[in-house]
């Protein structure tokens, strides 16, 4: 089983988010003026979706998989992090 | 029907029979990703086909780990992190890997080119935003490595193919505003200095500015963002990708394009 989610983490607790994942996920860089954050989103397995869930390591969550992912995004004023080369 | 000329060269259309697979029938090294072929598309687990989404909310059985290299070179195209893959959809009869903007991408094993310093790529895709977004990439980071290619999305309503040996140089497409469908090919000769972007059939730009030495490296490939979904990830769709090693003639590039076309659902 999994859950469709878009987690964003803080800069500071990326490490930590990873550990309980995967180093692979929380890889997209995202901003908000100076600050830094990280993002998975999709399908979560159920027991990376629980331990986030528990962790107090989340800065803010979308679970509504019929919503532009990008677009719920926005709606915490961070942009993606575009590095051409 | 389709009045290239091509049976003549032994390179027959769509209708006629042609298969992207007669591009790599004198052992070209390359790849051939089709999401509509559901006996080469898988999940996240790599064995367990992907079910297209039809409707409703997009599942688990969606999603799209695997997709099997048809080129007969063996370099299948995955992603092992759940939360990365590409949902796999049919609608209106067209199946489409779709991208999510924030960290989606399919990642390749290296694949060696370096016995070639040619390139022809071809691939259907839809861009959802003005954004700079790979739709497919040799390499990690173009700019960082040689002997490299980019298919890509760029802000400003363009669509871009760059070619690199030690030096790269980017062929611009300009006036593709979002949301916007195209036929893509990307056509490179590092050593004659040939960038060429070709969209929905017709040659758009083909700068001969120095690509440098070398020839194309031993890079993975990424497949709708960089670096196997970590940067540049495009939000939109991918209806299928063929890069092959050589440089393909006017009557390769017909069929080919005229195949995505059919796949993509692109009138050309």
């Amino acid at each position: 089983m999994s859950v469709f989610a878009t987690i964003v983490v803080a800069n500071k607790n990326q490490a930590a988010a990873q550990a309980l994942t995967s180093l692979d996920m929380f890889t997209s860089e995202f901003k908000k003026g100076l600050r830094k954050y990280w993002v998975s989103s999709g399908h979560f397995p159920q027991d990376y979706y629980d331990a986030l869930a528990d962790s107090g390591l989340i800065y803010d969550v979308f679970t509504d998989s019929t919503l532009n992912p990008k677009e719920s995004l926005a709606t915490l004023g961070i942009t993606k992090v575009i590095t051409e080369e | 029907m389709y009045g290239l000329g091509v049976n003549r060269l032994g390179v027959t259309n769509v209708r006629g029979g042609f298969t992207p697979l007669a591009l790599f029938a004198s052992g070209e090294e390359g790849v051939w990703y089709d999401p509509s072929d559901l006996t080469t598309v898988f999940q996240q687990d790599g064995s367990t086909a992907t079910v297209p989404w039809t409707s409703g909310a997009i599942t688990d059985a969606n999603r799209v780990g695997k997709l099997v290299d048809k080129s007969g070179n063996g370099n299948d195209i995955v992603q092992t992190t759940l939360s990365k893959c590409p949902a796999l959809k049919l609608v209106d009869g067209l199946y489409y890997l779709e991208f999510d903007g924030v960290d989606d991408g399919l990642r390749s094993a290296n694949i060696d080119f370096t016995g070639t310093g040619t390139m022809s790529v071809f691939s259907g895709a839809r861009k959802e935003a003005d954004e700079v977004a790979v739709v497919a990439e040799l390499s990690n980071t173009l700019g960082g490595a040689t002997g490299a290619f980019r298919l890509a999305s760029i802000g400003g309503n363009v669509w871009r193919y760059s070619s690199k040996g030690s030096s790269g140089v980017n062929a611009n497409a300009t006036g593709y505003t979002p949301p916007v469908t195209s036929v893509l090919t990307g056509l490179s000769d590092i050593t004659n200095d040939v960038c060429t972007i070709r969209v929905d059939g017709v040659e758009k730009a083909s700068p001969t500015a120095d690509q440098g030495t070398g020839l194309f490296g031993n890079h993975p490939l990424n497949l709708g963002a960089r670096n196997n979904g970590t940067l540049l990830q495009l939000e939109g769709r991918v209806y299928g990708l063929i890069v092959r090693g050589a440089l393909s003639n006017a009557s390769e590039i017909a069929s080919a394009e005229k195949y995505i076309a059919d796949k993509t659902g692109v009138a050309i």
